[in-house]
């Protein structure tokens, strides 16, 4: 995919901007707040319905307007083109529609323009809670399968309406406890498909993250990707797809009393983890600094491939400030694929000599300078 | 801004609290209304008054109805051995149109949902039961498919199967007249699992 063209208004600090890209390399420059990742913000909009940063729609809006509004037109790579209207104003729904139609979910257009993003917020994936990693899976996942997003959605309804009746039936004992029966029942259901993709893409996944590790770092350690369905031991308990929904069951049968007092679910696939180790060890707790971002930077490569392979599709790729927390060792092996990809990108530096100087002559590259939500194209 | 007429105020803010009515709709049917002559008027609002005077819940089937039991119930022409579950009075009238389901209806009035403090005892759940004697064979549950419609489609069929009764629930799948190419992944998803044998 590629984006010929970005159209957006009054998102943060940029009220009016048009930018008609490159089909190669985009580099955005500027100083801090100038408004680089705000542009990377809105494409990302446009692929995922919401920012990559964790941000609510209404602070995306720019100070004193009501109402952002982006469009982008792209073309697929055998030329057929796309186009994503996304228009947001305060306290109502988003309005979406795209060249499949109007009055979209976002549902509907997630996966449609393929994007991979890296941004310093990502550290996380490696360093921090299982909800970071569960969420690297679930964005690549929801961009190749819509059956997974609605999985998703109706798993995330479905337990959230159990746990409010758990609760009510910890404080009020008289409600009759079969209404819960039909609720457990769809939380295993839905649970277990989540679960058993989850658990296939692992391990695909992995011969993809280990061989681009290899790549990144020069080490010899081997890596590996070890799934935990509701963060229990494989070990402990065997997760195959047609005893799943036993396993599941007694969970909830010998755990009912817990779950009660404390109003929560306690096992599903809201608890899953996804282990990263090193040479057999946690990652998280044993891995040096540069070997997190080894790990980093392998993952978000794999997800590059794997989303290129389902789709059929070449996803544009997103930098955000990858200067402020990488070597140029390591991001000439991101580039290297980049341009073996013949990927569009798009990336943020706050001084443009940085990349300049490591890009080969022919590559196709355009420079945008940005100052205070204004964008001039240099050449 | 200022109104210049309490009256137009009024009835204005009267209009947008009515589902899909925002502030622009109601200022037009408040001055549309405002041409209108005095029978008009009258008819129109003696309209809303009989409608919340005369319109009662049947006491068999719980859809609106002025006399009771409603005229479905009270029919000797239909099918008395099923009974189709829907959530809303709507639906009975969106299964009537079609022409094609001559047995009697039951308005559970919602679906399960704890999270807005729906429970079982909110529904019309045991009224449905106490209708399930003899002469009922089969229970059509034709709910919305939502996540709540779902358990409350789960929760019924846990409580019918023991009486012994047929239960079936509404296909989910393709739009007719719809090509497959244009149904959404999820939707075809749903229809291959529910697919049958011919």
């Amino acid at each position: 995919m590629k984006i010929s063209n970005l159209n957006m208004e009054n998102i943060r600090n940029h009220h009016f901007t048009n930018m008609e890209f490159n089909f190669g390399l985009n580099i955005l420059f500027g100083l801090n707040g100038a408004g680089k990742t705000s542009i990377l913000e809105a494409i990302s909009i446009c692929g995922f319905t919401k920012s990559f940063l964790p941000v609510g729609d209404s602070s995306l809006i720019s100070n004193g307007k009501n109402e952002y509004r982006i469009i982008a037109n792209s073309l697929s790579d055998n030329d057929i083109p796309y186009k994503v209207n996304i228009n947001y104003e305060k306290g109502c729904r988003k309005k979406i529609s795209s060249s499949i139609g109007d009055n979209l979910t976002a549902k509907d257009i997630i996966g449609d323009l393929p994007i991979v993003i890296l941004s310093p917020d990502y550290k996380s994936i490696t360093f921090g809670s299982p909800e970071n990693r569960r969420s690297f899976m679930d964005r690549l996942l929801s961009q190749i399968s819509k059956v997974y997003i609605d999985d998703l959605l109706k798993f995330r309804k479905a337990l959230r309406q159990r746990n409010s009746l758990l609760g009510d039936l910890n404080f009020n004992r008289k409600i009759d406890k079969s209404q819960l029966e039909p609720w457990t029942e769809l939380v295993i259901k839905v649970g277990k498909d989540i679960i058993l993709k989850r658990m296939k893409f692992i391990e695909e996944f992995n011969d993809i993250f280990m061989n681009y590790y290899k790549i990144v770092s020069s080490d010899k350690e081997k890596v590996e990707l070890v799934y935990k369905p509701m963060g229990l031991d494989n070990s402990d308990i065997d997760f195959k797809s047609d005893n799943l929904e036993d396993v599941f069951k007694s969970l909830f049968d010998l755990n009912f009393n817990d779950e009660c007092r404390r109003g929560i679910t306690l096992f599903g696939p809201h608890k899953d983890d996804i282990l990263i180790t090193i040479n057999g060890g946690v990652a998280r707790e044993f891995a040096s600094q540069g070997q997190h971002k080894s790990l980093l930077i392998a993952l978000k490569m794999g997800e590059f491939e794997f989303l290129k392979k389902k789709k059929n599709e070449t996803p544009v790729v997103l930098l955000d400030d990858i200067f402020s927390e990488l070597d140029e060792n390591r991001i000439s092996k991101v580039l290297e694929l980049i341009f073996d990809n013949s990927a569009q990108t798009m990336i943020t530096v706050t001084n443009p000599e940085t990349i300049k100087r490591m890009l080969m002559i022919n590559e196709r590259s355009s420079y945008f300078e940005i100052t205070d939500g204004f964008v001039k194209r240099i050449n | 801004m200022i109104y210049t007429s309490k009256s137009i105020e009024k009835i204005v803010e009267m209009f947008s609290s009515l589902p899909t009515i925002g502030k622009k709709t109601a200022f037009r049917l408040a001055f549309f209304l405002l041409k209108q002559d005095e029978k008009f008027i009258s008819q129109f609002s003696e309209a809303v008054i009989e409608l919340k005077k005369n319109v009662r819940f049947c006491s068999v089937c719980f859809n609106y109805t002025e006399s009771d039991p409603c005229p479905i119930c009270s029919s000797n022409k239909r099918d008395n051995s099923v009974i189709c579950v829907v959530e809303e009075p709507n639906d009975v009238l969106a299964i009537e149109k079609t022409n094609e389901f001559h047995g009697f209806y039951h308005v559970l009035h919602g679906s399960l949902n704890p999270l807005d403090g729906i429970t079982a005892d909110d529904l019309k759940i045991r009224e449905l039961i106490s209708r399930l004697n003899n002469g009922v064979n089969e229970v059509i549950l034709a709910l919305n498919p939502t996540v709540e419609g779902e358990v409350t489609t789960q929760y019924l069929s846990n409580i019918i199967k023991p009486l012994g009764k047929k239960i079936t629930r509404i296909a989910r799948g393709i739009p007719i007249g719809s090509d497959l190419e244009y149904a959404d992944e999820a939707t075809l998803s749903r229809a291959l699992q529910g697919r049958v044998e011919i």
